[in-house]
């Protein structure tokens, strides 16, 4: 029967042993300061709470932007904090440096190119297809990207388009009167002829 | 041995490990969940931490706006290897094989279609998964720093002392996320001044106790990274975390991350 007993006992301690080794006592004494014990951290957390901030929100840009932030918190644009355009911009708030924003078409396109990575729902062109080379900014207001053309511009010299988009004529289309004013461009830089 | 015999022994042996566990409890027995576990459960260290960041990867575009934004903000070295946040683009075969790729962490975009590179191969799926410092409930970094120079802060942001640091890299070795680096030794543009020294992602310590988003929240423009304080049910990270199906990287690890990630795929490390 004894030993029976101190089989028993024996297979108990065992299944204790697995048990408690099943999962490692907790370390956490270890997870905040390591080894050792951090002597400076309050300095230190005082430090790198203390750094400058650079990117500012868009409410601070619409204490002197208010036309433009008014433009932008209404368009399609309006989840694009205004320093993911134009860059950080404490230095333009406190001595008035020039923010300098990329207007070129690889800047739109870091966005809005093409890539079968992207949610498909995320509106993408064809970069080699799109608006020929003119940049995006001639046609697109970055502040209202979705309506269409925003540069005025005249409609002279713009043969053979004007044969059949005849301004103010509804057949076979018409062409808004906001392209009225632009003088040295032609309509395929923006438009692809079909 | 004198005086004790193999029976006192063992009983006594027994007796020890009863009272173990009897005083350690429960949670030694039933292992403790990584991933799901609540704030409210958490023990030392972490109970009360009140930030977390949450990615969206079904949002994220790989802009690389986020890494831009973070160089300027947080004056991190401009190459492409000196990053405390950047953007992976997962290719995903029909076969199973999962590809990963971050050209200068991202800070670029990622032009041309991604299955160029990958030609040939049947891409099944494909996404970006942003990365950046989990801060860790349970930071593997800060356990190995041989002089104390990194630690975790009350609320849960792990910081690195630059004047402590002697720059071994044992904490970039440590990290299973990568999220370290090293300043250079002849960098031009450092965080705090030092160099030689390591450096991380803080979420942006000086702006998130000022009440401010990090910078890569800030510049991200689908919304894809979302910061928040937990401790305000009605902020957008603790409805998201209440509401949505989130993960953690490498949960397996037990290093209890606090940055969450929407729509991971099995494959995304």
């Amino acid at each position: 029967m004894t030993h029976f007993i101190r089989a028993a006992a024996l297979l108990g301690m065992l299944v204790l042993a697995f048990l408690l080794f099943r999962s490692p006592p907790s370390t956490n004494l270890l997870a905040r300061s390591g080894f050792f014990q951090v002597n400076n951290q309050a300095a230190n957390e005082v430090k790198w709470a203390s750094l400058p901030v650079g990117l500012l929100q868009p409410s601070t840009c619409q204490d002197c932007h208010q036309q433009e932030y008014r433009a932008w918190e209404k368009s399609a644009h309006q989840s694009v904090s205004c320093v993911s355009c134009h860059g950080p911009a404490r230095e333009h708030v406190e001595d008035g440096a020039r923010l300098a924003v990329d207007q070129s078409r690889e800047f739109c396109e870091l966005c809005h190119a093409q890539q079968v990575s992207r949610p498909s729902k995320f509106p993408q062109i064809d970069p080699d297809s799109h608006g020929g080379q003119t940049t995006c900014v001639t046609c697109h207001d970055p502040r209202a990207p979705k309506f269409g053309p925003r540069v005025p511009h005249s409609l002279d010299g713009r043969y053979p388009c004007e044969g059949c988009h005849i301004p103010g004529v509804k057949e076979p289309l018409e062409i808004p009167d906001s392209h009225a004013g632009r003088p040295s461009e032609t309509c395929t830089q923006c438009h692809q002829a079909k | 041995m004198a005086g004790i015999t193999r029976r006192q022994f063992v009983l006594g042996g027994a007796a020890a490990a009863g009272a173990v566990v009897a005083s350690r409890g429960y949670s030694l027995i039933v292992p403790t969940q990584v991933a799901s576990k609540g704030l409210s459960q958490s023990e030392e260290p972490s109970a009360g931490h009140p930030w977390a960041f949450v990615c969206d990867t079904t949002r994220c575009i790989g802009c690389g706006r986020c890494v831009a934004a973070c160089k300027a903000e947080n004056r991190v070295p401009p190459e492409p290897h000196t990053t405390r946040t950047w953007v992976e683009r997962y290719v995903i075969t029909q076969r199973g094989e999962v590809f990963v790729d971050s050209p200068e962490a991202g800070i670029n975009g990622f032009s041309g279609p991604a299955n160029v590179k990958y030609e040939g191969l049947e891409v099944k799926k494909t996404f970006f998964v942003p990365k950046l410092c989990n801060q860790c409930e349970n930071p593997p970094c800060v356990r190995v720093c041989p002089v104390a120079a990194t630690y975790m802060t009350r609320e849960g942001v792990v910081l690195v002392d630059q004047e402590a640091c002697v720059g071994c890299r044992y904490c970039i070795q440590a990290c299973p996320y990568g999220a370290r680096y090293m300043v250079p030794p002849h960098a031009e543009v450092t965080p705090t001044g030092q160099t030689g020294v390591a450096d991380k992602c803080t979420w942006c310590y000086h702006r998130i106790t000022k009440g401010l988003a990090p910078a890569c929240v800030e510049a991200c423009p689908v919304g894809a990274r979302m910061f928040g304080d937990l401790r305000d049910p009605s902020d957008t990270v603790a409805k998201v975390l209440k509401e949505q199906r989130v993960y953690v990287l490498k949960g397996e690890l037990g290093t209890r991350p606090k940055a969450y990630y929407i729509g991971l795929e099995e494959g995304v490390r």
